[in-house]
């Protein structure tokens, strides 16, 4: 138990210090959002008004607790009949966009989501087979083509592939369409046939990365003695391979896995971009070009918080995964 | 008698390397061979070629021949071998819906399964004393391999920790073992499972059943893997070095279950062992290899009494002994170094170091024996400042470590040589070996002519000035622990810390390098603590001798005193177990063990 609160506290620690510098690097910086919205001519009175509607007026530490209280209570800027309601988890408000972060992030995390764990399944399964493939064959021309290839594959810029990917694919034989993004709810097929090309493009660089990973992982799992002892008890080499040899690199890919993952639910700045997909990334684009400060704190924020929670997620599979780790948590050390 | 299996001519070859040559000898019914030999005279590889275990880059030639097996085993090889050779899903089901008594009336076909698969490597049997059709193993087809391993062929390997999955239960993996070659409905796994562990002498099997490898300990995890390997009443035990990773009084009960297993099933065991004491314990025929060559063989008493080759000879007098004169303790009052109620405590239950008194007094080997877990090794880091102790001091060259500033500590290390157990791991595999003694010379700036001070060091260490300029991997680990040596006294050492220096090594060369440390030692007269697991071994050089039981001194005193007439239970326990080098005193001390019970 004091594990977990151990850890939860850990987690919380790490988005405040994150939120903080966040805000206060950001509110430091020379763009004054008040400036975009105070309307021409912006007269030192009409600055100073907008100023204070926003609640930049204020010192930088109250603005931050102010900040921190609106994510439990929500907040109201301004207190005329102008006034702008932010309702709680309030990530603060985009006077931009006019709307608040928060719904700006919930309209668009499953754009990102869609095309994060979509691409994710898909190169898990392209790595760890191609891996295994590469570790258990290795030496062939076979080992040495998935390997060359995944050098290739990594040190491809993501643009690139998705460039090519959509001249190719897209524009020359119109097979997938070039742009866009269709909600999962409104029809699965359309979905998946817009997310198809990222997907892949996505999937390529890190299957690639994965591959190298499980090869490496699984030759050395493979010259344990405790697979030799596998062999010597007459167990088929797909046994051996898969529970003794795969299931003890699912640690390691696990870990890569889960951060992966973890920083990519908080956008994929560059594969949005090319396909055009109004994602996290997307809108955090656009936010650093506008100087939307309260946009681009509330992506960080939930940046961060999705690669905390993926840690904590890998944690916690580690004791699935491996006894040795739960063992030693209750065992005599502690 | 009959051979259950018989190896004819093998020889293994790596490239142009030749690990095996021309290997002959036959296993017995009921018998225990063993296969003696230093590191690289090729006893696993011969051993491993039975199996088919080897690394697609050995060639095997010769011949590899198993007895065919009795109705009962063969009809489960048959119906393993089938189910392979046809790859057919329905065949498994089906018989796992039948139980264990699988292929009742399919022993027909089970032979000729195996037939068809050897005829293409084997011409018909024609060997003598061979029962029935045997099967040849060299080159044999997968399915065949797969069924001989395991199912006929049972195997022990030598490190327990690392020989188990650790991810799943003992338990599990011994199902595994069984369903390999019996498909076994559950409960009756579990049943099976439980008799396992309970034959090979484990308490409360069901909780070893459900545990993982790394809660428990050595020696149980080895029955644990000798119930694995008779899982399916194999004919052939291998066992490689079953007891080399062992404290000796687990290893006693591991020997004692190797025999037992012998005489009950009439196993045919294989014991792979560098290790003499272990020969004279429980062998009944000896194999002598050296570089890949049979040198001799014969049954052990014959081989112990007038060993026929001179390498044999040479083999047994360097295996150190419990017999014959000690060192005289000399006559010193000055103490050079010492622990004062040393406590070494890990949380609140681990007790590492309990309570230890220890004097190192000037010019004499101090030999601080133990099992694992001793804190042996601990307390040999104490004298370092490597160990968070806990209370009571340490004192070295005057000095107490624990109150001492950096720059003292600094100082007082200057005065300590360690020698540490690997003598591979110790050395920098980058750095020539003259950089590696020259190093503490550098750090502590000791001497002017560096140069000649590493000439002089490698010739104390008799390698000879010239090595200055090799690299580790160029040499062997003999030497490679003389180049260690030779930087643990660059700086005149008061002290030396010998941390099991020689357990990595052959006994051959172990007698070298103790032989050397004895000459430095009288040569310099530094004061040493010699840390072994080895009664035979600190006998060789301690004056002195203080006992370690799980973290405490159980008896101390003058090397002949303490081994001659050991006072402590424990002491006496230890000297029991360590196996002797002679079958007949073997025998006769199993006997009064087993009277005094």
């Amino acid at each position: 138990m004091t594990r977990v609160s151990k850890r939860l506290g850990g987690m919380i620690l790490v988005l405040l210090i994150v939120s903080f510098l966040t805000y206060v690097v950001l509110i430091a910086a020379p763009a004054d959002p008040a400036l975009m919205s105070c309307g021409r001519p912006c007269t030192p009175d009409r600055l100073a008004d907008a100023r204070a509607f926003m609640g930049y007026d204020e010192p930088l530490i109250a603005q931050y607790v102010s900040f921190l209280t609106g994510i439990f209570t929500g907040r109201t800027f301004g207190s005329t009949a102008a006034a702008v309601e932010c309702a709680a988890p309030c990530l603060g408000y985009s006077f931009r966009l006019g709307a608040p972060v928060t719904e700006l992030i919930a309209d668009r995390a499953p754009v990102t989501f869609s095309l994060a764990i979509g691409a994710a399944v898909l190169w898990l399964v392209l790595g760890v087979a191609a891996g295994t493939i590469s570790a258990v064959k290795r030496g062939t021309l076979l080992d040495r083509a998935a390997m060359t290839l995944s050098v290739a594959a990594v040190s491809a810029p993501a643009y690139l592939v998705g460039l090519i990917g959509l001249l190719i694919f897209g524009f020359t034989l119109d097979m997938v369409p070039v742009s866009g993004y269709v909600p999962l709810t409104e029809s699965p097929i359309d979905w998946a046939w817009h997310l198809i090309l990222p997907w892949l493009v996505l999937a390529l660089i890190s299957a690639a990365v994965y591959a190298r990973l499980t090869r490496t992982q699984l030759l050395d799992v493979l010259g344990e003695d405790f697979v030799r002892t596998a062999r010597a008890k007459g167990l088929r080499e797909g046994v051996v391979l898969r529970r003794h040899g795969l299931r003890n690199t699912l640690v390691p890919i696990v870990t890569y896995f889960g951060l992966d993952l973890g920083s990519l639910l908080g956008g994929a700045v560059l594969t949005e971009r090319v396909f055009s997909m109004p994602g996290l990334g997307s809108l955090l684009i656009d936010a650093f070009g506008n100087a939307d400060l309260p946009v681009i704190i509330g992506i960080t924020l939930f940046s961060t918080a999705m690669i905390v929670a993926a840690n904590a997620a890998v944690d916690l599979l580690h004791g699935v995964l491996d006894p040795r780790v739960t063992h030693v948590q209750k065992g005599i050390f502690s | 008698m009959s051979d259950v299996l018989r190896f004819d001519g093998v020889s293994v070859t790596f490239g142009s390397v030749r690990a095996a040559r021309d290997v002959t000898f036959s296993l017995r019914r009921g018998r225990v061979l063993a296969l003696v030999g230093e590191s690289g005279s090729g006893k696993s590889v011969t051993a491993m070629a039975a199996l088919g275990l080897l690394p697609p880059s050995a060639t095997v030639s010769g011949s590899i021949r198993l007895a065919a097996a009795g109705p009962a085993a063969s009809a489960a090889i048959a119906a393993a071998a089938g189910a392979s050779a046809s790859a057919s899903a329905s065949a498994s089901a089906s018989a796992s819906a039948d139980g264990i008594g699988t292929a009742r009336g399919e022993g027909g076909d089970a032979a000729g399964s195996i037939q068809l698969a050897s005829a293409e490597s084997v011409e018909p049997a024609s060997a003598g004393s061979l029962e029935g059709a045997p099967a040849e193993l060299i080159g044999a087809a997968p399915p065949v391999l797969r069924a001989v391993r395991g199912g006929r062929i049972g195997t022990i390997f030598q490190e327990p920790t690392s020989a188990w999955n650790p991810v799943h239960t003992i338990g599990a993996q011994i199902a595994e073992a069984i369903t390999a070659h019996r498909p076994t409905p559950r409960s009756a796994l579990r049943t099976c499972v439980l008799a396992l562990l309970t034959e090979t002498g484990l308490d409360d099997p069901s909780r070893i059943a459900r545990s993982y490898p790394h809660q428990l300990s050595g020696g149980q995890l080895q029955r644990a893997m000798i119930a694995m390997a008779i899982s399916c009443e194999p004919d052939v035990l291998i066992a490689d070095e079953p007891t080399t990773a062992l404290d000796v009084t687990v290893q006693a009960g591991i020997l004692a279950l190797l025999r037992r297993l012998r005489d009950t099933h009439g196993t045919a065991i294989l014991l792979i062992t560098h290790d003499m004491g272990v020969v004279a314990d429980l062998a009944d025929d000896v194999v002598v290899m050296r570089a890949g060559e049979v040198v001799e063989s014969a049954p052990v008493a014959p081989l112990f009494a007038e060993p026929a080759h001179a390498y044999t000879s040479s083999l047994l007098a360097a295996v150190p002994s419990l017999t014959g004169p000690v060192l005289t303790p000399p006559a010193s009052v000055k103490t050079v170094a010492g622990v004062r109620d040393l406590s070494v405590h890990y949380g609140r239950s681990v007790r590492a170091v309990d309570g230890v008194t220890l004097d190192i007094p000037a010019g004499t080997v101090v030999g601080l024996v133990g099992e694992s877990g001793s804190g042996k090794s601990t307390i040999g880091r104490a004298l370092v400042g490597l160990a968070p102790v806990t209370s009571g001091t340490v004192t070295v060259d005057g000095t107490d470590l624990r109150r001492a500033s950096r720059r003292a500590l600094r100082a007082v290390r200057s005065r300590i040589g360690i020698v540490f157990q690997d003598p591979a791991a110790a050395l920098d595999p980058r750095r020539t070996i003259g950089d590696s003694i020259a190093e503490p010379l550098v750090l502590h700036r000791a001497a002017t002519d560096v140069r000649g001070r590493v000439a002089s060091l490698l010739d104390s260490v008799r390698l000879g000035a010239s090595s200055a300029g090799r690299y580790p991997h160029e040499l062997s680990g003999g030497q490679r622990q003389r180049v260690v040596i030779a930087r643990a006294i660059a700086l005149n050492p008061a002290l030396l810390i010998a941390d099991e220096p020689t357990s990595a090594l052959d006994v051959s060369i172990q007698a070298e390098v103790l032989a050397l440390l004895a000459d430095l030692q009288r040569e310099h007269g530094f004061a040493c603590l010699f840390i072994s697991h080895d009664l035979a071994v600190i006998r060789a050089v301690a004056h002195r001798v203080a006992v370690l039981h799980r973290g405490k001194v159980v008896e101390e005193g003058a090397t002949g005193d303490v081994l001659s007439s050991p006072s402590h239970p424990y002491t006496q326990r230890l000297l029991a177990a360590a196996p002797v080098p002679d079958p007949d005193l073997q025998r006769a001390r199993r006997k009064e063990a087993a009277a005094s019970l």
